[in-house]
């Protein structure tokens, strides 16, 4: 629990900077916030709504008073009202979220489902034909960032064979295959970039687990090699792993707004691209305060998972 | 990530069967043939970069309406034309300038960015440490694209500013690895007796510490050219940030695509050309890592 305690100490002043970060971003556009809030607006010169914008940000106020008053709107769930549509920010979050998530867990799984079965051959057959050929894939596909892999699976599934649709976006009210289409895809595009991953980190963690003495044991018990892999030596060798899990929310986000901008999914990515082309500053300051704080919580729970998972370590983590 | 991957492959090669290179060899066979499959393939595209404007190409922006979506290999356009009839090959060669000129800035200056506080953070330790821990996970909760895409909004698209934010997001990698090591050295005798002697924190930090700490950091600085260019191609290809007055491969690729069922040439051969330099780049690193984790572990 001392780690655990460490830790959250740890998070707190990580929030504050996190969040001020975010907050400074609005203040320090070159030139007037509120021309950047009007630029083409027919209505940029009437005084009424400028005094009212202003009073919306709080600028006749000190840095830290606005800083505080923001924070606590925020931690109340109240993000501000997009100056372009005239929409509360946190519901466009809400609509939006379910689509990120859902695009978020399928690449996650589906990351996984290749890269531990994959990471556990390479393991077991370290330095191997097969593990060289599976770690020279690897190798490549690290080289190929999300958006080059969605062209390349464009234009095999959608173009050449034409299995599925390009880019688009069914709700999943219209049948769970016409949901499922548009997402398959993507789910590739991401989960992809992050099977080498997580099969590298596998890898290593199971090549000494399987040096362990009791691995020894089962098998000179006669167990099967297949049991052995999964039941015995999997579990041991999944920390790293799930530790990295965590960190790589931060690449996952940054995957999710190229991918879903390239297959025209309505997720939070594709909601701060369109934000970004419409100047519409505080959508684009609400999505960044999101994202980092999903990504500061995401980690907070990986390190209660931690310490849950296995009470020994407390310094394992910080070697990574 | 990076850092992952210094730590696990040198992890891996501990364990590894990976053939001991004969140390009789001379330096250029022993760094392998990966190294210079890498070295080669960027050595190629910096010339035709820095001298893209003697090269008999084309103007990359010259437009000819009579030659569209001409494949690879037409005559006189050896990478084919693009949608408006501009010649591939010469805006492939003269959009690796801008991913160059990134990738040679943003992560030099990360890597000092990077010992100025993890030189710190390692040999005092303690609140030093802290802080600068604190820092280090701040900028990570921002995931890299969005956040330069985002500062570039805010602040304005310059060359500058790009560069600056580039940097900015490659800090992390950099500290982790230069505090990583810093541990390691100090508990070495060398900075005993240099702190024996009386010597500065400043003088051992700089004198003692750094000339062994930033070796195994080059190799970091290679994949952060890679992850630059990686991020500028996105940024560009999603038409944020940057605009540039030149071709970008992004910028490219992001154009073919949507002509990917007429001419898939026109996206995928600026991918492929971005892809082989990105994996250059990592070949370059990752033989050097092998070469230098070597050197640091015979100190």
């Amino acid at each position: 629990m001392a780690y655990l305690r460490k830790r959250l100490l740890h998070l707190i002043p990580v929030f504050f900077l996190v969040t001020f970060a975010s907050f400074v971003l609005v203040n320090v556009l070159p030139g007037d916030v509120v021309d950047t809030i009007l630029a083409d607006d027919e209505a940029a010169n009437d005084p009424e709504l400028r005094r009212q914008i202003m009073v919306d940000l709080g600028l006749d106020k000190p840095l830290l008073v606005r800083y505080a008053v923001w924070l606590g709107e925020l931690v109340q769930g109240d993000l501000g009202r997009s100056y372009i549509t005239g929409k509360k920010i946190s519901d466009l979050l809400v609509q939006r979220i379910p689509v990120t998530v859902q695009l978020m867990s399928m690449s996650l799984v589906f990351a996984l489902l290749a890269a531990v079965p994959l990471g556990i051959l390479c393991a077991y057959k370290s330095n191997r034909s097969i593990d060289r050929w599976i770690s020279g894939a690897a190798f490549g596909i690290v080289a190929t960032p999300p958006f080059v892999t969605s062209i390349l699976f464009v234009w095999v599934f959608a173009v050449v064979l034409d299995l599925l649709p390009a880019a688009g976006h069914a709700p999943m009210f219209m049948g769970l295959w016409a949901n499922m289409k548009y997402f398959i895809l993507p789910m590739l595009a991401i989960g992809l970039s992050e099977v080498p991953i997580f099969l590298r980190v596998l890898r290593v963690d199971m090549i000494t687990t399987l040096q362990e003495d009791y691995i020894a044991l089962a098998r000179a018990k006669g167990l099967s090699t297949s049991y052995i892999l999964f039941r015995h030596a999997l579990r041991p060798s999944l920390f790293t792993l799930i530790t990295v899990l965590g960190l790589q929310v931060g690449r996952l986000i940054s995957g999710l707004v190229i991918v879903e901008n390239i297959f025209a999914l309505p997720g939070i990515g594709k909601l701060l691209i369109d934000a970004i082309d419409a100047r519409d500053v505080l959508v684009v300051q609400a999505i960044v305060t999101f994202s980092a704080v999903a990504y500061v919580a995401i980690n907070l729970i990986v390190d209660i998972l931690y310490a849950v998972l296995d009470p020994r370590v407390g310094r394992r983590r910080e070697t990574v | 990530m990076i850092e992952f991957y210094r730590d696990i492959l040198r992890k891996a090669r501990n364990y590894g069967a990976k053939e001991k290179r004969d140390a009789s060899l001379p330096w250029w066979a022993r760094i392998g043939r990966l190294f210079w499959f890498g070295f080669g393939w960027l050595l190629v595209i910096c010339l035709f970069a820095i001298f893209a404007n003697v090269l008999p190409i084309d103007d990359p922006l010259t437009t000819d309406l009579d030659n569209l979506f001409l494949p690879i290999f037409s005559d006189g356009h050896l990478l084919g034309t693009d949608a408006v009839g501009r010649d591939m090959l010469s805006r492939a060669i003269y959009g690796a300038r801008i991913s160059l000129v990134l990738a040679f800035t943003a992560p030099f200056l990360s890597l000092i960015a990077g010992l100025a506080l993890g030189l710190p953070a390692g040999y005092f330790r303690g609140r030093v440490d802290t802080a600068v821990s604190v820092f280090v996970d701040s900028i990570l909760a921002f995931p890299n694209i969005v956040g330069v895409m985002v500062i570039l909004f805010f602040l304005g698209a310059s060359l500058p500013v790009m560069i600056l934010a580039l940097a900015f997001f490659g800090i992390p990698a950099e500290v982790r690895v230069a505090r990583a090591n810093t541990i390691l050295f100090s508990e070495r005798e060398f900075i005993l007796a240099a702190q024996a002697q009386g010597a500065s924190s400043l003088r051992i930090m700089v004198r003692e510490l750094l000339p062994n700490v930033i070796v195994p950091m080059l190799s970091l600085v290679l994949f952060g050219m890679s992850i630059v260019i990686i991020i500028e191609g996105a940024l560009a290809f999603l038409g944020v940030g940057f605009p540039p007055p030149t071709p970008s491969w992004g910028k490219m690729i992001a154009d073919g695509f949507e002509d990917i069922s007429r001419a898939p040439h026109v996206t995928l051969v600026p991918a492929a050309v971005m892809f082989l330099t990105i994996l250059s780049l990592n070949m370059i690193g990752d033989s050097l890592r092998a070469i230098t984790d070597v050197k640091a572990s015979t100190v």
